[in-house]
């Protein structure tokens, strides 16, 4: 049998969506750590912890006070490569903005750009492009 | 107002033109007799010139005469000959100058009767004296018909002189009159001219400031409208983007609730859980079509579209649709237009219309064409569905007009009006033809500029 994924983050400021969106991934049984920052300064004040190890994989919600998921990404740019290391960004927002899409699309560090809610569908179809020897 | 503006300038530059052009046929009517009181001046003084000559080429000749009567020196003669030629050529001079006159012409008439009459004397007396006959030439001279002639040809010529300079006083005052006349016109004229342009500059001038104060005045209602749009957008997005967290909320933990409560006994649970996602879903579909709507025109620019790409995506899009109604769909060549990426959610609403008003029983066949008109594309998408009567084929373009109960069929109501407000983005029109029960054509066109 694979291994689990070490950690998956999760950004948004939303509790209702996260509450939800950890319930997904729990009934997955993919991880045993799910973590909740709500917003993109917490998200950063997390990466950059000592002792940290990297999420493996990170929900990133476009609209949060403080500092939004654009803001974030580019932080994120210019963070240490270990703090960095094998992380994959779905960006996980409300709206199927075209904009939106399009801006995400000129990101290298963005894999993915879903609307909400997820589901367990869409986290198998994460799971096979970018974990395929997790599980 | 603008029309009314433009016919009083109209009107009063024609007063401008009319009063111009009326003063230069004037002046050139003026001058021109101006040029002929000019030529009468001459020719009077010639006329008068000639007169005068006559009656000196006359003495020359009586002087010639006497000398040769008194000396017999045929030197004399000399002067006598040449004076004769120079007579008659100067009065067929004199005669030529005065033939447009009939009173002159009688006067030289005469005149020439006692110039003949008067050279024919002093020839006669020469020719006797050349004979020698001095008595003769003694009876001649005492009966002083010679002095008669010439007192008759002196008064004729008086005559004649008084003739052309009472002529010429004649029309000198004409034209002296025709001045004045001139000039009290072209003051009047002139006054009139000034006043007019005055009038007219005034009424340009009232009319560019009040150009300019409406211009100043759209301008801010644009800047106030542009503001409101906005304003409008954003919080149309804002709305519909915050109502979509709640309601993901109610949507996701019901589902949720389902799962967990699949195994309670009670059927009317996920009964009413089945309301509660559904209404839900709906609200969700209705905030969609609300923000794609709100969206239309946003920030947009024109490119080339291949139509005929396009319809194939939207086709391949909705293929499970399609399929599942078992459609016919039939696509035509269609052009490439410029026009705007909305279109294709234009196709996709026409489309998904197109199938789910099918009749129920008749297998859906829609068919896509698009023909050339010149300056626009005219477009059309015709079903065999339902149809739509004609009273409701203008409704239909306004949001959240709906024909049908949900049971009967789905729906936002924002499909149709997305569509209108896409195609007047264009610049072209949309509009219904059907019949019903036997189906309905979506017509469309899009300006090629």
């Amino acid at each position: 049998m694979k291994r689990k994924l070490e950690c998956i983050l999760l950004v948004d400021d939303d509790p209702d969506d996260n509450m939800y969106h950890r319930i997904i991934i729990e009934e997955m049984n993919i991880t045993d750590n799910i973590d909740v920052v709500l917003n993109g300064l917490e998200a950063i004040t997390y990466l950059k912890k000592d002792n940290q190890a990297p999420p493996e994989l990170i929900f990133l919600d476009i609209n949060m006070p403080k500092m939004n998921g654009w803001e974030f990404l580019d932080q994120y740019k210019h963070l240490d490569a270990k703090q960095r290391a094998r992380v994959v960004i779905v960006i996980l927002t409300t709206s199927a903005n075209p904009d939106h899409l399009k801006k995400a699309q000129q990101i290298k560090e963005v894999t993915g750009f879903e609307t909400k809610p997820l589901s367990k569908e869409m986290m198998s179809e994460i799971l096979k492009e970018h974990f395929q020897d997790y599980l | 107002m603008a029309s009314k503006i433009k016919t009083s300038i109209s009107i009063i530059i024609g007063i401008i033109l009319l009063l111009l052009i009326s003063t230069l046929i004037f002046s050139l009517y003026t001058i021109n007799k101006l040029r002929s009181n000019l030529k009468i001046q001459v020719h009077t003084q010639t006329v008068i010139q000639a007169l005068k000559d006559n009656l000196i080429f006359l003495v020359d000749a009586e002087t010639g005469e006497r000398g040769f009567l008194i000396t017999s020196d045929s030197s004399y003669l000399q002067p006598y000959n040449s004076a004769l030629l120079n007579i008659n050529a100067n009065t067929a001079q004199l005669r030529s100058l005065i033939s447009d006159n009939p009173v002159q012409r009688r006067n030289i008439d005469s005149l020439e009767k006692y110039i003949n009459l008067k050279v024919s004397y002093t020839k006669n007396l020469i020719t006797l004296k050349h004979q020698g006959d001095d008595k003769a030439i003694k009876e001649i001279l005492i009966l002083n018909r010679g002095k008669y002639f010439m007192d008759q040809v002196r008064t004729i010529n008086y005559k004649m002189e008084s003739e052309e300079r009472h002529l010429f006083e004649t029309r000198q005052a004409n034209t002296n009159k025709s001045i004045s006349n001139a000039e009290t016109v072209f003051i009047i004229e002139g006054i009139f001219a000034i006043l007019t342009t005055l009038f007219l500059a005034t009424v340009i001038i009232q009319e560019l400031d009040r150009r300019t104060r409406t211009e100043k005045k759209l301008r801010d209602y644009n800047i106030e409208l542009e503001r409101k749009n906005r304003e409008i957008e954003q919080f149309a997005y804002i709305a519909s983007h915050d109502l979509q967290e709640p309601l993901r909320s109610i949507s996701n933990f019901s589902n949720l609730l389902s799962e967990k409560l699949s195994a309670n006994p009670d059927t009317r649970v996920q009964e009413y859980i089945g309301y509660i996602k559904g209404g839900s879903s709906r609200m969700s579909n209705l905030i969609f079509d609300l923000l794609e709507y709100s969206r239309i025109g946003k920030d947009a620019t024109k490119s080339v579209i291949d139509c005929d790409k396009l319809v194939n995506e939207v086709i391949t899009d909705m293929s499970a649709d399609i399929k599942g109604n078992n459609a016919e769909i039939r696509v035509s060549k269609l052009p490439v237009v410029n026009g705007y990426i909305f279109l294709k959610s234009l196709f996709q609403n026409l489309l998904s219309n197109a199938i789910k008003f099918h009749q129920p029983g008749i297998r859906p066949f829609i068919n896509i064409s698009a023909i050339d008109k010149g300056t626009e594309f005219q477009f059309s998408i015709q079903d065999n569905g339902i149809g739509i009567e004609k009273i409701y084929r203008e409704r239909v373009f306004i949001i959240f007009q709906r024909l049908h109960s949900r049971s009967e069929y789905e729906g936002t109501g924002i499909g149709l009006s997305q569509c209108k407000k896409i195609i007047e983005l264009h610049g072209g029109k949309i509009w219904i033809e059907s019949e019903p029960g036997k189906g309905t054509t979506f017509v469309f066109t899009i300006p090629k500029s």
